[in-house]
């Protein structure tokens, strides 16, 4: 029976991390960890993982600080322990991509500019952390690594390796003390100051350059200009100074097309999360071309840019149009996806009508390569659920694999129940056995902090309405997942990865689904990704529940498509007759704007105001509410 | 990281020393490690006092420093285009030509020709490319920033024709640096610019070019140059 195996299950190996790191880096499926060497099933009540928050003083031990390695041993630490997953072509590659051993243990350049320091020094931090306390994990993101040591004697050099990371990079070291120094582990990111108050504004000849070198992207504009008097200039960039210089800039066309080029590029570049698509997105097969990847990081800020002026903010995340250059354009064929899109001259852009199965930015490639998974890969696409979610709320909800999971879960929605997607993962060493959430409704099953993000936010049904769509957002058909002996592209591309999930007990890493009474084990085979797919020809194939009476089928939206569920999220329950839909969408926005033109964290009350009165009056037009951000006290502010 | 530390980078011929202070905040001198000219050196003191009077890179908010895009349109906006230019001349191993001031400033690693110098130092430059959605970005004046900083700030030098009076680059006239000063940091008040740009303009009228490029090197390898208000 399933309760019999309800353990948590904490791993070590390779195949183990496969399922940690991505489901760390997405959105969390609970406890999904799993694994195939020297595997350690912890019994439930023996291991409550800790929240309390790991400091610099705790990753240094007390008065006893280890000694640091010498760079050298370090950068043989790093390819002994991590290289295993994380050099080029190991599966954790796309996570953390670790240069070729030559390089890497050339001297630290790789390490300096890699964005991951940070959490790679946190994750060492928190297995430094958990091995005081005797347990594999702390129970908080990101994950304690290594998961496993090449020998006991490699174990010892960990507190080394920290300190030396502490005297190497202390500014990566800084960044992480900052960001997971005090969280507590189900932390999303919803700041809003609350009391926000400027105590002095800036200049007028300072608010002149910053407006000109935040939103035009050169502060020399504001000489070109010369938009105040000497007088104005000198003076605290009051309400009439802040108008007078966005409307000055925005009257003007050579400012306007730098405006479009910096201001809303810069911001629809974040909330597209592009960078991702090179940072993530290189490794994810079939392969998507450099020239290919570049141009994609620019395909939303394209579409905002092309229609900013006569679509309001949220309708854009809906238009069924994407722009293509030559390098993109055979990413949208007929045969792909059912797209026809004429290829451009290169270097120019052209728009193209996006099928019903891609409907919106949510199916682009763009969209969809910034976060490479798939129905096959254990994160089952709850990272684009996820980053649907943050894009829309502008919340990044944090995953949390291997925490707490809560308390009792509640029922399952009757109308999510429809999948057949119950998928969990199975293993037995020695005596023991255990079983780890995976599928889209196993998850919730397991706690009500599951249910947090995977019920609450629409995990499980994201999980259901990506899965056309493969890691580098190709498009899976049913044809494509043959019986067809063997693993190459064309004629069976996805057996591989189907064929590990269904291997043979005695490999120890196998993938079970069960049927609806939730006591019968079958591997999973071809037969049971097809009829995923299947499943959405049915309208019904998932839903949003009545959040007051969720059981209630009849009152859940329903949804099968990206269409349903990206038009569901933004307009959420805004009545069609409303003047203006898509308020969640300016609620991510108000979060986006301080941190994409500010560098803040936090959002305000007065940029929450200010934005929203703008999104109401002006038709839910974007550049009437940049005009009024940009016109704030908070953009005008001192930092003195 | 807290209490007071010191370090150094920076290309081959500066240093930047950075004090990070208790609170988190982060001072920076940059210097020229070759004191033997006077007018550098005053130069140096000239604007590291308006510097550390007016910078004090505290961390409350984000204007701190630009972030590659606009590292790149600032120098292509208050300096010339094409300044970033790699060639081969600033490779290691180049010969110097002593009557242009021009000598090897990058290591073989960074080959002539292709992507500009700004591109190939941008993810130490905070490039917003790269930024995450829910991320900050250019929000400490980070070590690797100094650094690269300084690599872009040599190759403008070495880039700046200084036999001809019209570049915009040209700082050897008290107009040329005063505008130069005006367009690249337009935040400064106008009062307090000329006294500044006298200092600047005296480092960069001197005979030797080689000088004048450290002059401009060490203006746009400043923090006040960096920050962005």
């Amino acid at each position: 029976m399933i309760g019999g195996y309800m353990k948590r299950m904490f791993h070590r190996g390779c195949s183990a991390k496969i399922g940690v790191a991505l489901l760390v880096t997405a959105m969390g499926a609970c406890n999904a960890k799993n694994g195939d060497s020297n595997p350690v099933i912890v019994e439930p009540a023996g291991r409550k993982p800790t929240l309390k928050a790991v400091t610099q003083a705790d990753a240094k031990g007390t008065s006893n600080r280890p000694k640091a390695l010498t760079t050298q041993e370090a950068l043989k630490f790093i390819k002994d322990n991590c290289g295993e997953c994380h050099l080029p072509g190991k599966p954790l590659n796309a996570a953390w991509g670790l240069p070729e051993e030559d390089v890497l243990l050339k001297d630290v350049t790789w390490l300096e500019g890699n964005a991951l320091s940070q959490t790679a020094y946190q994750a060492m931090v928190n297995k430094l952390v958990a091995m005081e306390k005797k347990v594999d994990d702390l129970g908080k993101p990101p994950s304690a690594m290594p998961p496993e040591f090449k020998s006991e004697a490699e174990s010892k050099k960990l507190g080394g390796m920290v300190a030396w990371f502490q005297d190497t990079f202390p500014a990566a070291v800084k960044e992480a003390h900052v960001r997971f120094g005090d969280d507590a582990p189900f932390r999303a990111v919803i700041q809003v100051d609350l009391s926000y108050k400027c105590n002095k504004l800036v200049s007028g000849q300072v608010f002149q350059t910053r407006f000109a070198e935040k939103a035009l992207g050169a502060a020399s504009h504001a000489v070109d200009a010369n938009l105040l008097s000497d007088e104005e200039k000198a003076s605290p960039a009051n309400e009439n100074i802040r108008k007078k210089v966005v409307d000055g800039f925005l009257a003007n066309d050579t400012y306007r097309k730098k405006f479009e080029d910096y201001a809303i590029g810069s911001l629809a570049r974040r909330i597209a999360n592009s960078g991702d698509i090179e940072r993530k997105g290189a490794s994810a097969q079939p392969s998507v071309s450099p020239a290919a990847r570049t141009d994609l990081q620019q395909e939303f800020s394209q579409l905002v840019k092309k229609y900013y002026k006569d679509v309001s903010y949220p309708e854009i995340f809906l238009l069924n149009k994407v722009m293509v250059t030559s390098n993109t354009a055979p990413l949208y064929s007929v045969a792909q996806s059912g797209e026809d899109c004429a290829t451009p001259a290169a270097n120019t852009w052209a728009e193209c009508t996006l099928s019903e199965k891609r409907a919106n930015f949510f199916g682009t490639r763009g969209f969809l390569l910034s976060k490479p998974t798939s129905m096959f890969e254990n994160n089952n696409n709850y990272g684009r659920g996820g980053d649907t979610f943050s894009t829309i709320f502008g919340e990044v909800l944090m995953a949390n694999t291997d925490g707490v999971s809560g308390e009792a879960p509640k029922p399952i929605p009757e109308c999510l129940n429809v999948t057949k997607d119950k998928r969990w993962k199975y293993k037995k060493i020695g005596e023991k056995e255990g079983i780890a959430a995976w599928g889209a409704i196993a998850i919730p099953f397991y706690g009500r902090v599951c249910q947090g993000c995977h019920l609450n936010r629409h995990l499980a049904a994201a999980s259901v309405v990506f899965r056309p769509f493969g890691l580098a957002g190709e498009v899976i058909t049913p044809d494509a997942i043959t019986d067809a002996p063997g693993n190459r592209a064309p004629v069976a591309p996805y057996n591989s990865v189907i064929q590990l999930r269904s291997a043979p007990a005695e490999q120890k890493f196998q993938v079970y689904h069960t049927d609806a009474t939730a006591s019968v084990f079958q591997p999973v085979d071809q037969k049971f990704y097809r009829d995923l797919l299947e499943e959405l020809n049915n309208p019904e194939a998932t839903c949003f529940p009545d959040a007051r009476d969720p059981q209630n089928k009849e009152k859940a939206v329903k949804a099968n498509s990206i269409a349903k569920y990206a038009e569901k999220l933004i307009y959420q329950n805004d009545s069609k007759d409303s003047r203006v839909r898509g308020t969640a969408a300016v609620r991510g926005l108000n979060r986006f704007l301080p941190s994409v033109f500010l560098n803040n964290k936090a959002t305000n009350l007065e940029v929450i105001s200010a934005v929203n009165s703008a999104f109401e009056n002006k038709e839910g037009k974007l550049e009437p509410m940049l005009r009024a951000f940009f016109s704030t006290e908070t953009f005008a502010c001192s930092a003195d | 990281m807290s209490g007071t530390s010191s370090s150094s980078g920076g290309s081959a011929n500066q240093s930047g020393d950075t004090t990070r202070l208790s609170d988190g905040s982060v001072s920076v001198k940059i210097a020229k490690k070759d004191n033997n000219s006077d007018a550098v050196s005053g130069s140096k003191e000239l604007l590291g006092q308006k510097i550390s009077k007016e910078n004090k890179f505290k961390g409350v908010q984000g204007f701190l420093v630009k972030d590659s895009e606009r590292l790149r349109a600032t120098i292509n906006e208050c300096l010339d285009a094409n300044l970033l230019v790699v060639q081969a001349g600033m490779i290691q191993g180049a010969a110097p030509v002593p009557a242009t001031g021009r000598k090897a400033i990058l290591p073989l690693t960074i080959p002539a020709g292709g992507a500009d110098i700004v591109e190939r130092f941008a993810d130490d430059l905070y490039n917003p490319l790269k930024t995450g959605r829910a991320e900050t970005a250019a929000g400490t004046l980070s070590l690797e920033y100094l650094g690269a900083l300084a690599t872009v700030a040599d190759v403008v030098a070495w880039n700046c024709d200084f036999a001809n009076p019209a570049a915009r680059c040209n700082c050897g006239t008290d107009e040329g640096a005063k505008k130069i000063l005006q367009r690249c940091i337009p935040s400064y008040p106008d009062s307090q610019i000329a006294e500044v740009a006298k200092g600047f303009a005296a480092s960069c009228s001197v005979a030797d070019v080689a000088k004048k490029r450290e002059a401009l090197a060490a203006f746009l390898s400043s923090s006040t140059f960096a920050e962005a208000r």
